[in-house]
């Protein structure tokens, strides 16, 4: 066991030991921060919709009116980007959220009961797990039809499983530790162990991942509006625009995916960052 | 002196048997000893003896491999081997409580120690927030921690050894048990801090009348902290007297005598220290054979025979090295 002996004058470490020179946190929560202020206050940021079609201007470069140019439909390129991440980047968010919840619920209960339970619960997951990811989701899309809440509903029904794997291996190893014993000789319900004593130990590694998992739901679903599945035309997303803009690409015209594509590389970069940054910040100290 | 006293724990004929790689081996085997209510009984033995095995025995928290396969333990006239736990269930932390050995694992790391104080206390009572931080602060004077007003919202990380063991025993009494069961709770302490702990323990014992088992290998800890003894080796008990002070003046097993004068005395001759050549052989290599019945020395004051030590293996260092 380390013992972190923290400088109890500074008011930072005295929070949950909170790392005040963590560089890559601070450059994740930068980078996060401004994409999601563009996203929510895009209208402030252009003047023209992301569906005006501006037939007459179409596939511009640059210029003092639209400022990354248009389109082959003349639409505005930087406020498609804009609103683009804002379906993109919530969608993303909220896909974490339920599998989130329900693997780590999962996860915890498996893991500190093991038995049957576990074992059942553990097979499901073998079976989800040995479908090629992007199958399973674009099956799903495709049975489910085209839309927000299908893509939603197609990542929750996959990705809860990372979850319960990593609640549950971490559930597994702090079920034997001693403090847990000290709880259950307390006379402490075990759903009171679970959600005060397991999980605020586990949860730590479900947060990191869910960090990472955003950035892979942003993938899935650019990658399927890329296919042509999921979010609808006209609603503006980034999968979407890669995709229309390949065809011009011969033509010179490669900011139409080129753009959009470093949208979805910097997001990305930043939650990363965030994710590793909260690994180290999370670590429990003892 | 204590045949008055009521017995608040009773183990008769306690059997442990542990399956390990698909063979059961006897663990523990004719266990028997009471604590009476007030009282504190010193369960000393080697690592290995069973002495922690029967704690956890009593508190079931066995590990997987290992059952109870007969005796009885009743705590206030109840079997908690029975119903199926249920009983223990409703008694452990108000009836029963218990300090680890290591107060630096049997801690949440990321709990403030007032919540982990009073968790047990909230979970048996209707204590709001407000009050139960409170009584946690009440406590932790009691077990003797200064400035509990600000050390209430502190990490365990952010706290010594011996500060960490007087919140366990905090959480202990938290509940105001009967029984406190100890698994050598200071031998993960300094000696200083090991000296406080055992005073601790004495205050606590005047003030709050409760009972102690108290498992270690520290016979001087025993000596100094409790009323009866029981000596254990190899899964059974050797020596047990309800009256400590005729075990320590008179031992009457040669392993108790063995025990006894492996430790060093200040006051005593200047001698080469007899200690124990060999320890107990370990599980898988013990006699399968059943205990053997004790023998009453006089009334509160039984041993087991001789021959079960095997007290050859035990002295004789000359074919070994």
């Amino acid at each position: 066991m380390s013992t972190v002996i923290s400088p109890s004058h500074n008011i930072f470490t005295r929070i949950k030991g909170f790392r005040v020179n963590n560089f890559r946190l601070y450059l994740g929560l930068f980078i996060i921060v401004v994409v999601i202020a563009m996203a929510f206050f895009a209208s402030y940021l252009t003047k023209f919709s992301p569906i005006q079609q501006d037939l007459v201007n179409t596939l511009q470069g640059g210029s003092a009116k639209h400022f990354l140019g248009t389109d082959n439909l003349g639409r505005d390129i930087w406020s498609r980007l804009l609103y683009g991440g804002r379906t993109d980047l919530f969608l993303a968010s909220a896909a974490v959220l339920a599998p989130f919840i329900i693997g780590t619920f999962i996860g915890a209960i498996c893991g500190y009961f093991s038995g049957w339970i576990d074992t059942l619960v553990m097979r499901i997951a073998d079976v989800v797990v040995a479908f090629p990811f992007y199958v399973l989701v674009i099956s799903l899309v495709f049975i489910l039809g085209n839309g927000v809440s299908s893509i939603f509903i197609a990542i929750s029904i996959v990705s809860w499983v990372s979850y319960a794997r990593i609640v549950r291996g971490e559930t597994m190893i702090v079920r034997s530790k001693e403090f847990i014993e000290a709880a259950q000789t307390g006379g402490i319900s075990n759903r009171k162990i679970i959600t005060r004593h397991v999980l605020p130990n586990v949860i730590t590694q479900a947060v990191v991942y869910a960090m990472s998992d955003i950035v892979l739901n942003i993938g899935v679903i650019v990658t399927l509006s890329y296919f042509g599945l999921g979010i609808v035309p006209p609603t503006p997303d980034w999968g979407r625009m890669i995709a229309e803009g390949q065809q011009f690409l011969a033509g010179g015209y490669y900011y139409l995916t080129v753009l959009p594509a470093v949208a979805v590389i910097i997001s990305s970069l930043g939650l990363s960052f965030i994710g590793d940054g909260l690994a180290v910040v999370l670590r429990v100290k003892r | 002196m204590m045949s008055a006293a009521v017995n608040i724990l009773e183990v008769a004929n306690l059997q442990i048997v542990a399956r390990i790689a698909g063979r059961d081996y006897i663990a523990i085997d004719n266990v028997s000893f009471n604590v009476a209510a007030g009282h504190a009984r010193g369960l000393v033995g080697e690592s290995g003896s069973g002495k922690s095995l029967t704690l956890r025995a009593i508190m079931g928290l066995l590990p997987s491999n290992v059952r109870v396969t007969s005796g009885s333990i009743i705590f206030r006239g109840t079997d908690l081997l029975a119903d199926k736990g249920k009983y223990r269930k409703s008694v452990l932390g108000t009836g029963i409580s218990m300090v680890f050995q290591e107060p630096s694992v049997a801690l949440n790391p990321v709990m403030k120690i007032g919540k982990q104080i009073t968790d047990s206390l909230v979970e048996h009572s209707d204590l709001n927030r407000r009050q139960a931080r409170e009584r946690a602060i009440d406590l932790m004077d009691q077990v003797g921690i200064r400035d509990p007003q600000k050390r209430v919202d502190d990490f365990p990380f952010q706290l010594s050894g011996g500060m960490k063991q007087r919140v366990m025993i905090a959480a202990a009494i938290a509940c105001g048990p009967e029984l406190i069961l100890c698994d050598e709770p200071t031998t993960a302490l300094d000696v200083t801090i090991q000296a406080q702990i055992i005073d601790l323990f004495k205050k606590l014992r005047s003030e709050l009348k409760v009972s102690l088992l108290y498992v270690t290998h520290d016979i001087g800890v025993v000596a100094e902290l409790c009323d009866a003894i029981s000596v254990m080796y190899s899964g059974r008990i050797v020596e047990q007297a309800d009256d400590i002070n005729k075990v320590f003046s008179h031992p009457k097993h040669p392993y108790t005598q063995a025990l006894l004068s492996a430790i060093p005395r200040i006051d005593g001759p200047i001698e080469r220290l007899k200690g124990l050549e060999n320890t107990a052989p370990s599980l898988t290599h013990r006699s399968q054979e059943l205990a053997p019945p004790m023998t009453q020395v006089e009334p509160g004051w039984e041993i087991a025979p001789f021959e079960f030590a095997d007290l050859d293996q035990l002295w004789s260092s000359a074919n070994h090295d």
